[in-house]
């Protein structure tokens, strides 16, 4: 997020807002995203009402382990449709802003 | 051979002795320090950790290796088996890192491309209610960006602890 973040410029300047969301409360967002210097959207999935929708529920994957969402990024256009994912395989590695932009810059 | 000449010798021997030991720890300490790479978002960083577990693996070897040479030496001094446990924690730590990383949902059932996304209203860092549908009619407040997104990128993660 912190490179999506760095990136947010010329995200935007191709059409793309970011949205963060986790099972996090919002005191909790709110402090991530003030420490990180974020500029975009944080939402919070508290009951993962969403994140078991979108089929990303980690059981138990929480340090104390509670659920939490797994890592996974959509491109989702303004039809709603997704136009682009990620689906790690490794939680370590994430979406990069240069592989977003090549996605992005393919929605007309 | 002379007195020096001997200590050299024996130093030699010693040393030698010690070697791949201290390859496996080193080679396990970087494999555990790689993991700071990721905080860079390099391209091609989906190879990491492969790497990372390569050069544990390659580190294990070399231990096992220091450990049969330690073995066949009856006055190993302690030093070289604390080391050779401290190598093996590491390399516990570096290969269960590996797994707990790749242990992830398969989300088969996942929005995938072409498909519709559900549209959604939950609160942001304010308590404020905020749709999919109102993340796709307008920017962030305060962006300099102007009109209608073309699309919005959803960031699932795993929370911050």
């Amino acid at each position: 997020m912190r490179g999506i973040n760095k990136n947010l410029k010329e995200l935007e300047a191709a059409g793309v807002r970011p949205v963060a969301i986790s099972v996090d409360a919002p005191q909790v967002s709110k402090d991530l995203y003030q420490r990180g210097g974020y500029a975009f959207t944080f939402l919070s999935d508290s009951k993962t009402e969403v994140i078991r929708r979108y089929d990303l529920l980690h059981t138990g994957g929480g340090p104390d382990g509670h659920d939490i969402s797994r890592p996974a990024e959509f491109l989702v256009d303004s039809t709603g449709t997704v136009r682009w994912v990620n689906f790690t395989e490794d939680f370590r590695v994430r979406a990069r802003a240069d592989e977003l932009l090549a996605a992005a810059k393919a929605i007309q | 051979m002379n007195q020096a000449a001997q200590a050299q010798s024996s130093y030699g021997t010693r040393s030698s002795a010690n070697r791949p030991l201290r390859i496996g720890f080193l080679l396990i300490l970087v494999a555990i320090l790689s993991n700071g790479l990721f905080f860079f978002r390099l391209p091609g960083d989906k190879a990491f950790p492969w790497l990372g577990l390569l050069l544990t693996m390659a580190g294990l070897i070399y231990v096992i290796l220091g450990i049969r040479q330690t073995l066949v030496q009856p006055h190993a001094r302690a030093g070289r088996w604390i080391l050779t446990v401290v190598s093996l924690l590491l390399f516990a730590f570096s290969s269960l890192a590996f797994f707990h990383s790749r242990a992830l949902p398969a989300s088969a059932k996942a929005p995938h491309v072409g498909d519709k996304v559900p549209d959604f209203t939950l609160p942001d860092i304010n308590g404020q209610e905020v749709s999919l549908a109102k993340i796709l009619a307008s920017y962030e407040d305060g962006s300099s960006a102007t009109g209608r997104p073309k699309a919005a990128f959803l960031i699932f993660y795993r929370g911050y602890w």
